[in-house]
């Protein structure tokens, strides 16, 4: 299967990796090829370089999504997920009243949650998401942060769901909730382990997270339709999930971990691209052995030590690029036999500089070679 | 390994001072294998390093070929334990440490709801992860000695590192007593603690890597009290060929076929090479001791990963 198919009829693509192997990259380049194709797409991306973020357009300002210029004749496109920025969007929109707007925005659990803390991530991007699948495109690439955090994004709508039982955060908060709550709160171990957790963590905190578990007591039924929703977007038909890695031993080992993570979580993993996997020669393609030849048979002026020098260096260097290629796919193989649903396995060639115009995600696309 | 033989001195030593030494810099440069390799240089010298992976990763796994490290450190050869930090083992010896009744302790980490809770709510996960750092910081050897010596710390990305740094401001009066405040003033105590803290800088001699560093140091630098250790420069490519690239352009002008083809591909590396000297050249301005460390052709190897132990810990 080529790109094309992986494309074709898509409604959601997921890429995942670990950290520093270029999924931004590729879910830009993957985005870009199905705008040529004609399709509306938008690419929701996290912490691009800042190179990439300009020739997408995206200023770093907000999270807005940004048209991109000269993708056509579809069209492309783009978000920068910024947790802080998407979280306040959320309260205003969920919040009519001033009053209660301000008691969540000063809440200090909800000012750190929202802007530093890892798992706060994954419950941003699946609002993210919801609203952007119900923006009208035909198909929406997300980027995820690295590894553990990309099956985060997958756990977060159930975990939110199951925290938002009414029972469990209404006991949490005093109120008792409603119908369940009374049998629940009989189980005198969860009274217990509460009034220990308060000891543990102190008043102050115990308070404060109070609020903030108020305010999506009031937000729970909003939160867990859409974090609903996005559990049957990630497992519908239209999804596939891209698995990105490179081909050095930590990240194959990080890329197999997740790899069989979204597995165990029934994630269709269709796809394994592998960047910067192989040394390119100028043509863009794999360096391979060459036969050897003696250097001063090929020279115009055999005498010539100096050009006799540089040539068998030249040769040495082919000569070992050629075995770490080799080397590089042995490696990559391993990685896509644990996969045997992903049908389009890709590699792409080592680039001198990332590539960070809209041509040159597009050159790394075409210069994909099959692994 | 005739490249690592050529490998400069660098005279500076990161396992001399500062008992946790933590790792950060910009995802695939590389951080795993400079942790490693100095962790295998620790255990060579007869020290008791232990390498802490954060973030649910198997990097350590596959840098030292073992099947598993979870979260008790085991041992992965050459006088080096490496561990990963799992949440709910961490919860359970939380919960253990602060509630003295063991039936009591077990009941609340079994609790299904308070799991719930912990499942959802922010700064648990990092919170518990400060608590396992300090106990295992706090862990004696039989001997009376610390049992962890040195404890490297391999943070999964330059963010995660600075949420870390940035915990105990993030939680500052929010927590004005208890076990959690207690633990936090002791972590920023350890932070800010110049005999027993270092905070190591990993990045790739390439123009992006080198601007990212210029920026994380001034962050660092002007926001947070822990003390910078080292800068390792990692894959720095040697020299493909000593003569003249001109040489090179002169003779492409007679040549073509496979040796044309050859000559480009030196030719190019000529220019990575260059390339990577002149972005190093702009990490001059950084007041840190620098460890280059070479690319390696062969694969990252146990006597590879000494070898590169070597150099990163000072060349010795």
């Amino acid at each position: 299967m080529s790109l094309v198919e992986l494309l074709e009829g898509r409604r959601l693509l997921v890429c995942v990796g670990p950290g520093g192997v270029g999924k931004t990259t590729l879910g830009a380049a993957l985005a870009i090829a199905a705008a040529r194709r004609g399709q509306r797409v938008a690419v929701i991306t996290i912490d691009p370089a800042r190179r990439l973020a300009d020739a997408l357009g995206l200023d770093g300002l907000d999270d807005a999504l940004r048209p991109v210029a000269g993708v056509g004749p579809g069209t492309l496109h783009a978000a920068m997920l910024d947790t802080k920025a998407s979280y306040d969007a959320l309260i205003h929109r969920v919040t009519g009243d001033p009053d209660a707007r301000r008691r969540i925005l000063d809440n200090r659990v909800y000012q750190s949650f929202s802007r530093t803390l890892a798992r706060s991530h994954a419950y941003v991007a699946m609002e993210r998401l919801h609203d952007v699948l119900d923006g009208g495109y035909d198909l929406v690439v997300l980027d995820t942060p690295p590894t553990r955090s990309a099956l985060d994004i997958l756990d977060a709508p159930a975990r939110l769901v199951r925290f938002l039982d009414e029972r469990v955060l209404g006991a949490f908060l005093g109120h008792g909730g409603r119908g369940g709550a009374a049998s629940w709160l009989k189980s005198k171990g969860t009274e217990v382990a509460l009034r220990l957790f308060g000891a543990l963590v102190g008043d102050g905190l115990m308070q404060e997270l109070a609020g903030f578990f108020e305010v999506f007591f009031h937000l729970r039924t909003g939160f867990a339709e859409r974090a609903a929703s996005v559990q049957d977007a990630l497992r519908a038909d239209g999804t596939a999930f891209v698995l990105v890695s490179a081909p050095r031993a930590t990240h194959l080992a990080d890329a197999a971990y997740l790899r069989d993570g979204l597995l165990e979580r029934g994630a269709p993993i269709e796809a394994v691209l592998f960047n910067r996997a192989f040394h390119a020669d100028e043509r863009g393609q794999p360096v391979g052995a060459a036969a050897p030849y003696a250097a001063e048979a090929v020279l115009p002026d055999p005498s010539d030590r100096v050009a006799a020098s540089a040539l068998r260096a030249a040769q040495a260097l082919r000569g070992r690029l050629a075995v770490e290629n080799a080397a590089l796919d042995r490696a990559m193989r391993g990685l896509v036999a644990g996969v045997p649903r992903a049908h389009v396995r890709l590699r792409f060639p080592l680039l001198d500089e990332e590539p960070a115009t809209v041509e040159a995600l597009e050159q790394l696309l075409a210069s994909a070679a099959v692994v | 390994m005739g490249v690592l033989t050529k490998a400069p001195v660098s005279g500076f030593d990161p396992l001399a001072s500062g008992r946790l030494a933590l790792f950060t810099g910009k995802g695939g440069v590389g951080k795993s294998t400079v942790v490693a390799a100095l962790a295998m240089e620790a255990g060579r010298r007869g020290r008791r390093p232990l390498v802490i992976e954060l973030g649910h990763r198997a990097s350590m796994q596959a840098v030292f070929g073992v099947a598993h490290v979870g979260h008790e450190p085991v041992d992965v050869g050459g006088g080096v334990h490496a561990c990963n930090i799992e949440l709910d083992e961490a919860l359970r010896d939380y919960v253990a440490d602060h509630v003295p009744v063991a039936a009591l302790a077990r009941r609340i980490a079994e609790s299904s709801s308070l799991a719930r809770f912990f499942e959802a709510a922010p700064a648990v996960g990092e919170v518990l992860t400060l608590q396992r750092i300090e106990q295992l910081m706090a862990a004696r050897a039989p001997d009376g000695g610390a049992r962890w010596d040195p404890i490297l710390v391999d943070f999964d990305a330059t963010g995660h590192a600075l949420m870390f740094l940035e915990l105990p401001k993030v939680f500052e009066g929010l927590v004005p007593g208890g076990p959690v405040r207690r633990l936090l003033d002791g972590f920023s105590a350890l932070l800010s603690d110049p005999t027993a803290t270092r905070l190591h800088l990993v990045t790739l001699p390439a123009r992006l890597p080198v601007q990212e560093t210029l920026e994380l140091h001034d962050k660092l630098a002007a926001e947070h009290a822990v003390r910078l250790g080292g800068l390792f420069v990692n894959r720095v490519p040697a020299r493909p060929w000593e003569g003249d690239p001109g040489a090179i352009d002169a003779l492409l002008g007679q040549l073509d076929g496979e040796p044309a083809r050859d000559l480009r591909l030196l030719r190019r590396a000529i220019d990575r090479h260059a390339a990577a000297q002149a972005a190093m050249a702009r990490l001059d301005a950084l007041p840190l001791p620098r460890v280059a460390l070479p690319q390696l052709s062969t694969r990252l190897d146990r006597r590879a990963l000494t070898a590169l132990g070597r150099i990163a810990g000072g060349g010795a």
